[in-house]
């Protein structure tokens, strides 16, 4: 490629369509093939303008940008570009009189028109290079609809057409005035006087849509206010454009990309801001505005424009599809100090009182036209207009807090402990993810600010809201939790500092940091934390004041999750029949208290008593809350563990199922309860014989949880560990040991709240090591097995028969028969003691035991012990083939032996 | 991937001014930076799963220079380390991933360098960096711009610091490369 032609091009690229063949012919000269490499690569830099977007270029409008479209940022535009229309030049029927400003498009002039009427008109005039017969053609599509609307808000839309040099233009009333945001602020209007001037703007895009014209870029620079007879008066500007310039965005072909990205990103909709975005309705609009009010209200937009500068695009409209904003009184006090004095002024009002009058209602219906979900939003801005009246007239509003993560959250503080017993193995883990560590994340920087604000009562409900809510796991991503402790940490010496003459808030606080720390796991500093609350409530509250009975009941729970069951149980009941006084049987709290109770119960392997409790429970919340309720769901999956349990697995897989498909239609397959479900209905298929349907759906949930989980996170050790076990009794050692190991290595690291899933994974590395012929590596694994089920459950709790009789088996296949006689006796000896002689249980120790004397050559007395277990029907329930027929052989060659 | 490997750049970056062998010792190690968090990425283990390529060299900058104090000179031998450690990233790995996936090349190929990353289509990616290799062939500098700005996802300002020259050269590489990378892809000429 010549040096030349590359020369030629660069000068070449901004000089407009229509002059280029002249200029080339003076540069090329006779040249034919470097004239060749220079349209060439013209036609490509055109091309390229369709494929590459530029959103580096686009936040930075103060550059010239010779390479993709610059949409004006928040203030407005640029300053630079080709205004190279000089006054008194002639474009169609208008005659320039001067530059009013740089769009995102062009440049708009204010310009005179003669013929057929005498008038002012702003004529906006696109940049060189967009596809004038397009936007023509799209615009004559719309013209129908623009003519036919006919608002005082909205400023007529008279004419479009092309320059000589073939760039389109639109002409348009003139307005004379300021931005919106820029005008309140300006005139320093007060909260509800803006409030009053947006209900207008809202009836005149409502006059629109009714119309059937749709704006898609209505941003503060589109909506002029000027004072008509000394009132603001605010007119749209720019209906229609955003459409005719929008290019059809298909992106399936190699080289279509969407270069004219129509909007400015941070009035957005969510669903404009994805490629391929065609489905767009009036609630785009809805959504704009919502944004334009916020601004309005907060004195900022709900995304910090700084967020956006130099990212690409893809990352920006990633930002407005999936990332909640804080509302606005939340926003505003995480602002700096001088900031928000700033904004509190031109708002003529003082801060705190600021804060107040955004706080609940404002943000309420802010936050409602800023759904992501569009269902969710106001249907109409003739809809967010009346809940504005409302509020401007003290009526009740309607958008109230019913944001998802609102009313999760709130569910979740409700509802203190869930469970999900992973079946295929003896672990019960509380399976909800680390909900609240994204807001957190998200608020980091007002971390301080929070802190003081800890100082005072009222701000307890924006801390607890703004910081602690939405338990959204689409947000919730592994996030570090380290940051979320050190905050709640700080909260929590704050909170006996500051909120001493509180007592009420600071138990509550506690409470809420406790319930914090046991959603990202750490469930010993949550009970540490509950503690606290509890006593001081009892100190200063009373027994039963419901910050008091709060307390102890999550207490109780998080003592049920460490396996301390009779304080557990004890501070349940206790809770519970404060909350029966004081709410009666069927009230929430005294259902969510009911729950933990049931979750203790079957944490202490106690089904007879769990059921009852549940099926109660059920009854219910199928009854005041339907069947697809996420609690209905919640208790639904309850009972089928429990019904597991007790051994009824064709009704607990019903139950399960239900619960599956409801939660992946509802929360989508990341979320912790899906996912919870998941490894509960593959332990159900395990037990049901249905191994294909298991191993399918063990591994969809491992991989959703290394989706969504910290590694170490309990929830997802459970999976590794059934799905090692599952793998491993499948014969796929390779596959188990690796899923082993990985747990192994995680749970050592955790610390108690990981020390079950350490001993699921250590019993079946032993089983994967002796399958593999390793016995000294299955005796180190059992053994460390046993050591650490000690630690957690005792030496006198069943599950220790299980482990001592792994351990005999590993030991007996090591060679080391006498170690293994001691342990299997051990298994039975327990055995005898808590679940009976003839359980279930003890058939594998019993079994060993006999093959064990077998090796030591004592064969009466295995004869012995093996008939007995032969004629046992109810130790050999359940038992596999396999294993009798180990014991049908071991049995044989006692009785041979012995004679 | 450990500190030790950060605490070695962050030397090798003190020492080029008084030892120009220290740059070309630069690459590997940044490339295991590089490798190591995006491996880190693809086990999920933090951040989000866009594995942006322009996130990850960011990702390891903060990590081995923090942002407080380090000089220009640095940042620059970084970032031209870090393009190519980066690219070498991405193609590694999407020839790895191209070899159990489908064999490629049927799809279209995108050059919005916006998308590139870990979970790139290996196809695209290895298409791309053919152009490129080609492009550096006929214009160094073109194709330098370019990676600086696909892989490490740098303004046109801090890649005139890192080339040395003026932004507006760096606009005027761009622009033509860009064509000319338009024309490769889809012309294959």
């Amino acid at each position: 490629m010549g040096k030349r032609a590359k020369d030629i091009f660069l000068d070449l690229i901004d000089v407009s369509r229509a002059d280029r063949p002249d200029a080339i012919a003076r540069e090329c000269g006779q040249d034919a093939s470097l004239r060749e490499r220079v349209e060439a690569l013209l036609a490509a830099h055109d091309r390229a303008s369709d494929v590459i977007v530029e959103p580096t270029v686009l936040f930075a409008p103060s550059r010239p940008n010779v390479l993709g479209p610059i949409a004006g940022g928040p203030g407005g535009g640029g300053t630079e570009p080709a205004a190279d229309l000089a006054p008194g030049a002639v474009v169609g029927a208008y005659t320039i009189e001067r530059v009013l400003g740089e769009g995102g498009f062009g440049t708009v002039y204010q310009a005179r028109q003669d013929a057929p009427v005498r008038r002012t008109v702003a004529l906006k005039v696109m940049r060189a290079g967009l596809d004038s017969r397009d936007i023509m053609a799209r615009f004559q599509a719309e013209r129908q609809a623009l003519a036919v609307m006919d608002h005082p808000g909205i400023a007529r839309v008279y004419d479009a057409g092309a320059t000589p040099d073939g760039r389109p233009y639109f002409a348009m009333e003139f307005v004379d005035g300021q931005g919106i945001v820029e005008f309140c602020d300006a005139e320093r209007l007060p909260i509800r006087e803006r409030i009053r001037l947006f209900e207008r703007v809202c009836m005149a895009v409502q006059h629109a849509h009714s119309k059937g014209v749709i704006h898609r870029d209505i941003k503060p620079s589109n909506i002029m206010v000027s004072r008509v007879d000394g009132r603001p008066f605010a007119k749209v500007i720019d209906f229609g454009i955003a459409k005719a310039m929008h290019a059809p965005l298909v992106r399936d072909a190699a080289v279509t990309l969407p270069t004219q990205v129509v909007g400015t990103p941070l009035y957005m909709a969510p669903e404009q801001a994805s490629p391929g975005a065609t489905d767009i309705d009036a609630r785009a609009d809805v959504y704009s505005l919502g944004v334009v009010l916020y601004e309005m209200l907060a004195g900022v937009p709900p995304f910090d424009p700084e967020r956006f500068r130099g990212k690409w695009l893809s990352e920006i409209e990633r930002i407005i599809r999936e990332e909640d904003p804080p509302r606005p009184s939340g926003r505003v006090a995480a602002l700096e100090e001088a900031v928000r004095a700033r904004i509190a002024e031109v708002r003529s009002i003082d801060e705190g009182r600021l804060a107040r009058a955004l706080a609940s209602d404002l943000d309420w219906i802010v936050m409602r036209a800023l759904e992501k979900d569009r269902n969710r939003r106001y249907g109409a801005p003739l809809t967010l207009a009346a809940d504005l009246r409302r509020y401007l007239e003290n009526q009740p509003v309607e958008a109230g807090p019913p944001t998802a993560s609102y009313r999760m959250a709130k569910f979740a503080r409700r509802h203190r402990i869930e469970f999900a017993a992973g079946a295929a193995v003896l672990v019960a883990i509380v399976a909800l993810a680390a909900g609240s560590v994204w807001a957190a994340w998200r608020e980091h920087r007002a971390a301080d600010q929070v802190r003081r604000q800890l100082a005072k009562s009222e701000a307890l409900s924006t801390f607890s809201r703004d910081i602690l809510s939405g338990v959204d796991p689409a947000v919730a991503r592994d996030r570090d939790t380290t940051l979320l402790r050190e905050i709640l940490g700080g909260a929590g010496e704050r909170v006996a500092r500051d909120l001493g003459e509180h007592p009420d808030a600071a138990v509550e606080m506690l409470t809420t940091i406790g319930f914090a720390l046991q959603q990202i796991g750490d469930m010993e500093q949550a009970e540490r934390y509950y503690r606290r609350a509890m006593t001081l409530g009892e100190q200063r509250l009373g027994e039963d004041a419901p910050e008091t009975v709060e307390a102890t009941g999550n207490l109780g729970g998080v003592l049920a999750f460490l396996h301390r069951f009779d304080e557990s149980e004890a501070l349940l009941r206790r809770a519970l029949e404060a909350r029966e006084r004081a709410g009666g049987p069927d009230h929430p709290e005294t259902l969510s208290t009911l729950s933990n109770l049931a979750y203790l119960y079957d944490a202490a392997s106690n089904n007879e008593a769990a059921r009852p409790i549940l099926e109660r429970l059920l009854d219910v919340r199928l009854r005041t809350l339907g069947p697809t309720h996420e609690q209905t769901l919640l208790t639904m999956n309850n009972l089928a563990n429990t019904l597991d349990n007790v051994g009824e697995l064709d009704a607990a897989i019903e139950l399960y199922e239900r619960v599956l498909e409801a939660q992946v239609q509802s929360e989508g397959e990341d979320h912790p309860r899906t996912l919870a479900t998941m490894t509960n209905l593959a332990g159900v298929y395990v037990k049901a014989g249905r191994g294909d349907e298991a191993a399918a759906l063990f591994e969809r949930s491992l991989a959703a949880k290394r989706r969504v989980l910290p590694a170490g996170h309990p929830s997802l050790l459970v999976t590794l560990v059934n799905l090692g076990s599952f793998y491993q009794l499948r014969g796929n050692l390779d596959r188990a040991a690796e899923l082993l190991d990985e747990c192994v290595g995680l749970a050592r690291a955790g610390g108690d709240s990981t020390r079950m899933a350490l001993v699921g994974s250590l019993n079946a590395m032993a089983r994967v090591h002796r399958a593999r012929g390793n016995a000294a590596a299955s005796v180190d694994a059992s053994r460390e097995a046993c050591a650490t089920g000690e630690s957690l459950f005792g030496a006198r709790h069943p599950t220790m028969v299980t482990l001592h009789a792994n351990l005999g088996i590993s030991l007996l296949e090591a060679g080391q028969a006498a170690e293994a006689e001691r342990e299997c006796r051990a298994a039975i000896a327990l055995a005898g003691e808590t679940i009976g002689s003839s359980h279930n249980s003890t058939f594998t120790p019993r079994l060993t035991l006999g093959r064990a004397l077998l090796a030591l050559d004592r064969a009466e007395e295995a004869q012995s012990i093996l008939t007995d277990l032969d004629h046992d029907e109810s130790a050999a329930a359940g038992a596999g083939e396999a294993s009798l027929e180990q014991l049908r052989s071991a049995l044989e060659e006692a009785r041979r032996r012995a004679e | 991937m450990g500190d030790a490997n950060a605490e070695a750049i962050t030397r090798l970056l003190g020492e080029i001014k008084t030892r120009p062998q220290a740059a070309a010792e630069l690459l590997p190690l940044v490339y295991e930076e590089l490798r190591g968090l995006a491996k880190a990425r693809m086990r999920g283990e933090r951040g989000d799963h866009t594995l942006a390529a322009t996130a990850l060299v960011h990702e390891a900058y903060m990590r081995i220079a923090g942002i407080d104090d380090a000089h220009w000179q640095d940042r620059a031998h970084f970032f031209r380390a870090a393009a190519e450690a980066m690219r070498r990233v991405l193609i590694d790995h999407a020839r790895a991933k191209g070899a159990v996936k489908r064999g490629g090349g049927e799809r279209p190929v995108r050059i919005d360098a916006v998308d590139i990353g870990i979970d790139s289509d290996p196809a695209q990616v290895l298409a791309l960096d053919e152009v490129l290799e080609k492009l550096k062939s006929e214009d160094e500098r073109a194709a330098e711009v370019v990676r600086l700005r696909f892989f490490t996802g740098l303004g046109f300002p801090e890649i005139a610091t890192v080339l040395d020259c003026s932004e507006r050269t760096v606009m005027r590489e761009w622009a033509f490369a860009r064509a000319r990378l338009v024309e490769l892809l889809q012309d294959g000429r």
